[in-house]
């Protein structure tokens, strides 16, 4: 049987219903990416304790957050004022102390966070341990919970973290008055893994030559995972995937391409620097982002609280944990796998592991080859010449290096 | 920063030839206001120097397991300080260290002891470990320093950590505790066996070690009683020097003795009714954290009649006070293991939750009847510097005294600027006196 041919006006109307859904899921993505931003974070938080429910705030990607979903709050990550001044924080901590600490205690006490029921975090650094002292002492949010976490990972260990990871599950059952169980606790380890198995596709596609997102839109996905429910973040980015698959990253030029590193960076004017400069950022090694992520919980194990615990100890290390040279193959194997040009780490001032560990990051990296810059970065968005200035010349030298070759 | 394969002998040769000269000082025209003990003192340094030389010459391991204590010594290791041999890197050696650092991209603000020690260490002006130990009982930024010279050398390290267990931790006899950081140390000493040749574990070694440590901290905790007389005995020099533990020393059966030596002379002073504040003791204060190594800000406070008692650092007030357990304590009625006690000892207060240290300041200022307390906010010390006015909020409720929270480097000394340090002294000095007046 003959096609029949279709009307012009009906074409018409169907290239005007497509860019109208690709105009919406555009839109879409643009608000999932924002979801972060000052004016947004709080807003699901809110939602969440008109319901009657808790919010707990995070300051660190090792929280076990399924427990704390599994207990019916929210995990929320905390991320600090992004105000350049941090006054009220500044009677409690000198200007030469982790920044990150010191903008989220300012908005602790500028009231910012009031809607927090607790806080919870790691003995991650003495500054993170500080700030929870701080915490504790002032009493402001009423609950404070710090969660041992050992710096490397071996049998002994191990067993302690689960330890510490099955007393946190019974504080989260007080603070909730409701019980973990074990299916409870699956559930919500079903989400999460879904959850970042999607950000695993994202950042599957960022591996193209030109990716589907760039560096500071991977950014504001990844903490806008952290602000969301994590069901209804799943929704949307499952939503998107179709779309992202197509899409085409709004880049100057997608050579040289970078990895960026940091760590408590949440603030991405900082990634689109580079991107502002003449480079793509095609992976991250974040707390915020790929290590937020990275690494399932194996969800068939008959052990299923060893198993979530695991995944939190084992999945890739930040620079607290004395695993450094693991650290620096992890690298090397992103290097390899993104086709990654150069990597370009921004140290926040005043947080010290990363400071230390650069200095041997140098030396593994210039072994393996691979062009690495490692300069220091204010928490809220600063200095924006003077690191601009830099990046680009991290970026002519790439380039130069890659025209000898 | 590149190694230098030196043989690290400058800053050891440069260490016996500066106790050598005290010796002799001494010995040529001794000073009376100073102790007699001083001269073991500056023996025990110099021996242990010349250890360590002879060390690198033979090709002896150096190594440091549980912050140079008896476990470094019973594994066969000559004790590896350079934490410490940073500290009395000062002025102008300072801040060759900190050009070294700087141009390799370090920033300012890292803990001065803990970045001097990198270049110190990869040039070779002090001896390469062969084992380095790293743990979270102290704080972050020795743990990386550490980890940093580990790395670059390629040099063997286990890390062992003590957990926490939310807020409550504190002090309290712990078997949990107790055990893991037991079998972590058993786990290090496999490990420092299979890695480092002319290693091995000597539990015998280790009983006498620790045994002198407790006969040592004993007349440390006789000091502390006598710390408390009216007026203070002690200079603020001699509150604020370093504690060094016996084992470190190579023989330490010589520095039991000269703790005891030196305390039975500060228990003469106490009897002559002597002091250092001048004319006479106005006021007491605490002197917390750090301090300018390389300036004097004690003579100028005893010149206003101020004494400084005690100095607030890591764990050892409160081994002093008999707060904390020392060597050979019993726990829960029983004696522990030779490693228990090893893993015990590693505790300091400074590394624990925020509330131990607030309250080892507060049980100083009752020990030893206090005024106030002068807290230095050390650049690049997250373990004290966000507790400042924590403590200082403590001290003010419950004892009703004032702090001042004072910034400042350690070693480094190019922005030191003593007038602007002093005048900050003077005025703290003034309130405090106000204080004490309206106390009384």
């Amino acid at each position: 049987m003959p096609r029949k041919k279709e009307k012009p006006y009906l074409k018409q109307m169907r290239d005007v219903k497509e860019t109208k859904t690709m105009e919406g899921m555009e839109d879409k993505l643009k608000k999932l990416i924002d979801s972060n931003k000052p004016e947004n974070r709080a807003k699901w938080a809110r939602q969440w304790k008109s319901q009657d429910k808790k919010v707990l705030g995070l300051l660190c990607s090792y929280v076990p957050e399924e427990i704390i979903s599994a207990a019916g709050m929210l995990p929320w990550r905390i991320t600090g004022t992004w105000q350049e001044a941090a006054p009220l924080a500044g009677a409690y901590r000198p200007e030469m102390t982790c920044r990150y600490c010191s903008h989220v205690l300012e908005s602790v006490l500028n009231g910012d966070l009031n809607f927090l029921d607790g806080v919870i975090g790691t003995q991650l650094d003495d500054d993170f341990k500080r700030l929870l002292d701080v915490l504790l002492a002032i009493k402001k949010p009423a609950f404070t919970y710090m969660i041992y976490l050992p710096h490397v990972s071996n049998a002994n260990t191990s067993l302690m973290w689960v330890k510490s990871v099955l007393n946190f599950k019974e504080a989260m059952e007080d603070l909730a008055g409701v019980k973990i169980s074990e299916k409870k606790l699956r559930q919500q380890i079903e989400i999460y893994n879904t959850m970042r198995s999607l950000l695993m596709k994202v950042y599957e596609m960022r591996k193209r030559a030109t990716p589907p997102i760039t560096g500071a839109e991977a950014l504001g996905l990844t903490t806008a995972a952290r602000v969301m429910p994590r069901e209804e973040f799943n929704k949307e980015l499952e939503s998107l995937l179709p779309y992202l698959e197509d899409r085409k990253a709004p880049l100057k030029r997608t050579k040289p391409r970078l990895l960026m590193s940091s760590e408590y960076l949440d603030h991405p004017d900082y990634v689109e620097l580079a991107e502002k400069a003449g480079a793509v950022v095609v992976m991250d090694d974040f707390d915020t982002g790929s290590k937020y992520f990275w690494d399932t919980v194996n969800s068939n194990s008959d052990n299923i609280w060893e198993a979530l615990a695991k995944r939190y100890l084992n999945k890739p290390a930040i620079s607290r944990m004395a695993n450094w040279n693991e650290q620096a193959e992890q690298l090397t194997k992103w290097v390899k796998e993104y086709d990654v040009d150069g990597i370009v780490e921004l140290r926040q001032l005043y947080s010290l592991p990363l400071d230390y560990r650069f200095f041997a990051m140098k030396k593994k990296l210039g072994e393996a080859g691979i062009p690495y810059i490692s300069f220091s970065r204010e928490y809220h968005f600063a200095n924006e010449g003077m690191l601009r200035t830099r990046i680009e010349a991290f970026i002519e030298m790439i380039q130069t290096n890659v025209k000898k070759i | 920063m590149s190694a230098d394969t030196k043989g690290g002998l400058s800053y050891l040769e440069f260490e016996v030839a500066r106790c050598e000269r005290r010796i002799q000082r001494i010995k040529d025209n001794p000073d009376p206001s100073k102790p007699k003990s001083n001269v073991l003192l500056y023996e025990l340094e110099r021996d242990f120097r010349i250890e360590q030389l002879e060390a690198v010459k033979s090709g002896k391991p150096f190594g440091v397991a549980t912050n140079t204590g008896p476990l470094t010594r019973s594994l066969g290791f000559v004790p590896w300080d350079a934490i410490m041999a940073a500290d009395r890197t000062h002025g102008k050696d300072a801040t060759r260290y900190f050009d070294m650092v700087r141009r390799e991209g370090m920033p300012e603000h890292t803990c001065d002891r803990c970045s001097i020690l990198i270049p110190m260490v990869l040039r070779g002006d002090f001896p390469k470990p062969s084992f380095i130990a790293t743990t979270n009982f102290e704080c972050i930024p020795i743990l990386m320093a550490y980890l940093t010279v580990a790395n670059i050398l390629d040099i063997p390290t286990f890390q062992f950590d003590r957990h926490f267990k939310n807020f409550k931790a504190r002090g309290k006899e712990d078997d949990e505790q107790l055990k893991y950081v037991t079998d972590q140390l058993g786990e290090m000493i496999e490990y420092v066996e299979a890695k480092v040749p002319g290693c091995k574990y000597n539990a015998d070694l280790e009983i006498e070690y620790q045994h002198y440590e407790r006969q040592y901290v004993q007349q440390a905790q006789r000091l502390w009683k006598l710390k408390a007389a009216i007026p203070c005995p002690l200079s603020g020099r001699e509150s604020f020097r370093e504690f060094r533990p016996a084992s470190l020393y190579t023989d330490p059966a010589k520095a039991v003795e000269y703790m005891h030596m030196y305390v039975d002379e500060v228990a003469e002073r106490v009897d002559k009714g002597l002091g250092a504040a001048q004319p006479e003791e106005k006021l007491r204060l605490l002197w917390s954290v750090a301090g300018p190594f390389y300036a004097d800000p004690f003579s100028f406070l005893e010149n206003m009649g101020v004494s400084i008692p005690a100095a607030e650092m890591t764990i050892y007030n409160g081994w002093f006070s008999g707060r904390e357990s020392i060597w050979g304590d019993p726990w829960k009625g029983r004696k522990l293991t030779p490693l228990e006690e090893e893993a015990r000892q590693v505790d300091f207060v400074w590394g624990r939750v925020g509330d131990a240290w607030v309250q080892t300041h507060l049980n100083s200022c009752r020990d030893l009847h206090l005024d106030g307390i002068i807290y230095f906010l050390q650049w690049g010390c997250p373990v004290t510097n966000a507790l400042g006015k924590i403590v200082a909020d403590t001290a003010e409720s419950e004892l009703g005294i004032p702090t001042l929270q004072i910034e400042g480097r350690m070693l480094e000394s190019s922005i030191y600027d003593e007038k602007d340090f002093n005048s900050k002294l003077m005025d703290f000095v003034d309130l405090c006196l106000e204080r004490k007046k309206n106390r009384t």
